[in-house]
Order: C-alpha cells, then sequence, then structure tokens
C-alpha cells in the first residue's frame, strides 16, 4: 500500500499546524516527521481520517482518507499515542481489548504470545498484570509499542515514540522500527530524536 | 377511610416537636424548615391534584398523557443531576428512560391483567411513578460517569480507534463503565429500597389498600427488580444514543459541556 500526503494543509482555530505538506510512504519507508508536537499529532490523525485537512488531501493506493473512509482504511494501519492515560487498565487487558476487535479477528489471544513480543522490547513478561500508570513510564511505552505492532499492519503511526526512553530505550525502538521495515511495513514516526532520525529514510519537517 | 381530623392534628404535632426540640437546643432552622415544607406542601399538592383528576376520570390516554410529561422531567432531572450543561444531552436520557421504564412498566402491568386493573389509573400511574423515580437516579450517575470518561479519559478511546476499532468498539470501555457504574448503583438503591423508610411505607400502603401481605410482598419485590431492570436498560440505551451527540463525523468529542 502506498500512503501519501499532497499538499495537505492543516489548521486550528486560525493557526496552521503545518501548510502544502507532500510526501509518500512506501512498503519499507520510514518516513520521520519533525516539527512541533501539535503538529505532528494533527498530521498522524488526518493519516487515521480522525481530522480534517484544510487543504490538500491524504491517500492510502490513490484513495482519499475521509471521515468516511477512514473506518475502513483504519484496519490497515497502527497508532501508537503519545499519551498512555489508559485509566489503570492492564497490559492484559489493553491486549486483550485490541484481539476482540473485529478487525483482529484471524489473531487468537495468548499470553505466552504477547509475553514474548514484549520481551523483544526488553519488557519483563510480569508487567502482563500491570497497569500503565504502575510502570515505569519508559517500559509503559515499550509495552504500548509492543501492543501496537503485534497485528499485521500496512502502516505504524508512531508519535513520539521514544519521549521517554533512555538511550538503551531509544536503541531498541530503533531496532524495533528496523525490523518492522525489513518486513515492509511502512511508517510515519513523529519524532525529533536523533538515534529514530538515523534509521528513517525520508524526513519531511512541518 | 383516613380521619382527616386526626390525620391534621397528628401531622401538627409531628411539625410541633421537631421546633420545640430545636428551640431546646438552640438550633435556629426554624425558617429553612418552613421553607422546605413550604415547597413539599407545593410539590404534593400539584401532584396529588393531577393524580385525584387521574383518578377521577380514569382515562388511559391521559393517563399516557401524564407518564409522557413525568419522562421528559425526568429526563431534565437527569440531565441536572449529572451536570450536563448542554440541552443534547435531554435526548439520550429521554430515550433511555423511555425505553427502560416502558418495558419494565408495561411488563409490570401484566401483572394485574387478569383483572384489567392493570389498565386503570390506580395501577398504572404508581407503577410508573415508581419506575420514574427510581430510573433517573441511576441513569444520571451511569451518564455522568460515561461523559466524564469521554472529556477527561479519552485516550484509550482514541488509542482503539487508530488501531482499527469501530466508534462502536471503540466506545465498548466507557460503555462497560458506564453499565457497571449503573448496576451498582441499581444493587444500592435495591438493597435501600427494603430498608425501613421507603420500603415499610410501600408495604404500609399497599396492606392498607387491601392487599394481602403476601400480595404486597410480592409486588414490592417485583418493583424493586424493575426499578433495577429499568435503570440498567435506560443506562444501554442512553449511551447508544448519546454516541451520536458526542462525537462528530471524524469520530472525535465534541466541544460540548
Amino acid at each position: 500500500m502506498i500512503f501519501e500526503f499532497k499538499n495537505a494543509t492543516a489548521v486550528k482555530g486560525g493557526e496552521t499546524l503545518f501548510s502544502d505538506v507532500s510526501f509518500v510512504a512506501q512498503p519499507g519507508d520510514a518516513v520521520a516527521v519533525t516539527g512541533n508536537t501539535e503538529s505532528r499529532k494533527a498530521l498522524q490523525l488526518a493519516m487515521l481520517g480522525m481530522r480534517p485537512l484544510k487543504s490538500g488531501w491524504v491517500s492510502i493506493d490513490g484513495e482519499p482518507v475521509t471521515a468516511t473512509t477512514g473506518t475502513y482504511f483504519r484496519q490497515f494501519i497502527a497508532y501508537q499515542p503519545d499519551s498512555l492515560d489508559f485509566e489503570g487498565l492492564t497490559v492484559q487487558e489493553v491486549a486483550k481489548s485490541q484481539f476482540a476487535l473485529k478487525v483482529n479477528a484471524d489473531y487468537a489471544y495468548s499470553a505466552k504470545a504477547v509475553a514474548a513480543e514484549l520481551m523483544r522490547l526488553g519488557v519483563a513478561d510480569d508487567c502482563m498484570q500491570k497497569g500503565f500508570d504502575e510502570m515505569e513510564e519508559a517500559v509503559a511505552q515499550r509495552a504500548s509499542l509492543t501492543l501496537v505492532g503485534m497485528f499485521e499492519r500496512q502502516l505504524l503511526l508512531l508519535d513520539n515514540p521514544t519521549s521517554r526512553q533512555d538511550e538503551v530505550g531509544c536503541r531498541l525502538v530503533a531496532d524495533y522500527i528496523m525490523q518492522k521495515r525489513s518486513e515492509g511495513v511502512a511508517l510515519i514516526v513523529a519524532t525529533g530524536d536523533q538515534t529514530l532520525l538515523a534509521v528513517c529514510n525520508k524526513r519531511v519537517n512541518l | 377511610m383516613v380521619n382527616l381530623w386526626i390525620a391534621l392534628t397528628l401531622g401538627v404535632i409531628f411539625i410541633i416537636i421537631p421546633i420545640v426540640v430545636m428551640g431546646m437546643a438552640g438550633v435556629n432552622m426554624v425558617g429553612k424548615m418552613m421553607k422546605g415544607l413550604f415547597s413539599m406542601a407545593l410539590r404534593v399538592g400539584i401532584i396529588g391534584s393531577i393524580v385525584y383528576w387521574l383518578v377521577q376520570w380514569d382515562s388511559i390516554a391521559l393517563d399516557i398523557v401524564f407518564v409522557i410529561i413525568m419522562l421528559f422531567y425526568s429526563a431534565i432531572e437527569v440531565k441536572v443531576k449529572a451536570r450536563l450543561r448542554s440541552t443534547s444531552y435531554v435526548l439520550p436520557a429521554i430515550a433511555g428512560l423511555f425505553v427502560g421504564t416502558m418495558l419494565t412498566g408495561v411488563g409490570m402491568s401484566l401483572v394485574n391483567i387478569t383483572s384489567l386493573g392493570a389498565l386503570s389509573a390506580r395501577f398504572l400511574l404508581p407503577v410508573f411513578a415508581i419506575l420514574l423515580t427510581g430510573t433517573p437516579d441511576v441513569l444520571a450517575r451511569a451518564l455522568s460517569m460515561y461523559y466524564a470518561g469521554l472529556r477527561h479519559h479519552n485516550q484509550f478511546y482514541y488509542y482503539m480507534l487508530g488501531n482499527g476499532a469501530t466508534h462502536h468498539e471503540a466506545l465498548g470501555y466507557l460503555t462497560r463503565r458506564a453499565v457497571q457504574q449503573a448496576v451498582t448503583r441499581g444493587i444500592s438503591a435495591m438493597v435501600g429500597g427494603t430498608s425501613v423508610g421507603a420500603g415499610a411505607v410501600m408495604m404500609w400502603a399497599m396492606i392498607m389498600g387491601g392487599m394481602t401481605v403476601v400480595d404486597a410482598v410480592v409486588l414490592f419485590v417485583l418493583l424493586l427488580f424493575g426499578v433495577f431492570c429499568s435503570s440498567i436498560v435506560a443506562t444501554v440505551v442512553a449511551v447508544k444514543v448519546a454516541r451520536r451527540y458526542s462525537l462528530d463525523a471524524y469520530g472525535r468529542m465534541k466541544n460540548t459541556k
């Protein structure tokens, strides 16, 4: 699938968040989106069909992503938000909620499989029973990245995925991005982190 | 038949005793009490007059009109109790109350259907009055939790939506919390209904009205179950309808308070 922004402009209350943005994300691409936090988030929400554009368009395989088509296209996308205020929900509860979605009907929940995935990003399996607010922020952020990346999607949208990581954590996330790229997944990564910028092959400054 | 003179005398005595006690204890709340008494008398007077004429006319059509008016009033009460500002929040409450109370109210009417008394104002009005006083309290709490979740704890909603959930699935967590709240409050209200206050008065009234103790107990328990069921159904329906008014075309929370 090909994900494209063409001359996209977004505003919020008269303030321009980004203007005339154009880029293409193909399978295996990692597009780093730099700029202020709100603009980066707005761009990702536009890709999800959860935010209108003032002008221009966002498309997937040439089909415009709108409020109406967004629901359909989101089945091909995974999204990791920057903030993870999940009100005490445990990793296991969030994982089960995701497995229960119609779009993931082909996947069967297995605690062992989820724990094994978590280990890949250095998250201990005892975190399964912990709430996101009970863990260290860095661990919680990597746990959410694991859950987001568990399902085979064509596009990964990551909003500041290293905002709470130390150097080791940044490396783990960067390796994870590289691995996804090698699997043919396209990524749009909102970041200013040099470690992540180094593993992205395209850059868009908002 | 109640002896009105004895009732009046007792009523005055029951008011005088607290006033005397307040005077002896130096509690200066007579004004507040009188204000409360006036408000109570006004409400009872208005409702009593309406019910008196409805019972006199004994018309199903008029009973239905009265029930609908009570329903609208209860919906506004839900909005006020749940501290919701926008008037668009009244519609989900009306829908929830309508489905919840009609379902259980009509069901309750079947209890007495053999004598056709179920369709008389004597039976219909108290049943719907009980349902429409018990259900709004639970519904208000459940909706309050639902909207608070939407406004302040919506990150999980966006997370789910961004990961392929439909709006219905993404709101499932908040819906579940609202229903949990309704069940908790409903159980609490059901247990509270058997306490000395409301329960004893209702049983007393039914026995005074000529029911056997067994019939009164059965009907009383049925009413408690009815209010519980009505509250849960009302919550589910209200939350479903609320979705339409709380999300924009992009699935984002509308900026209503």
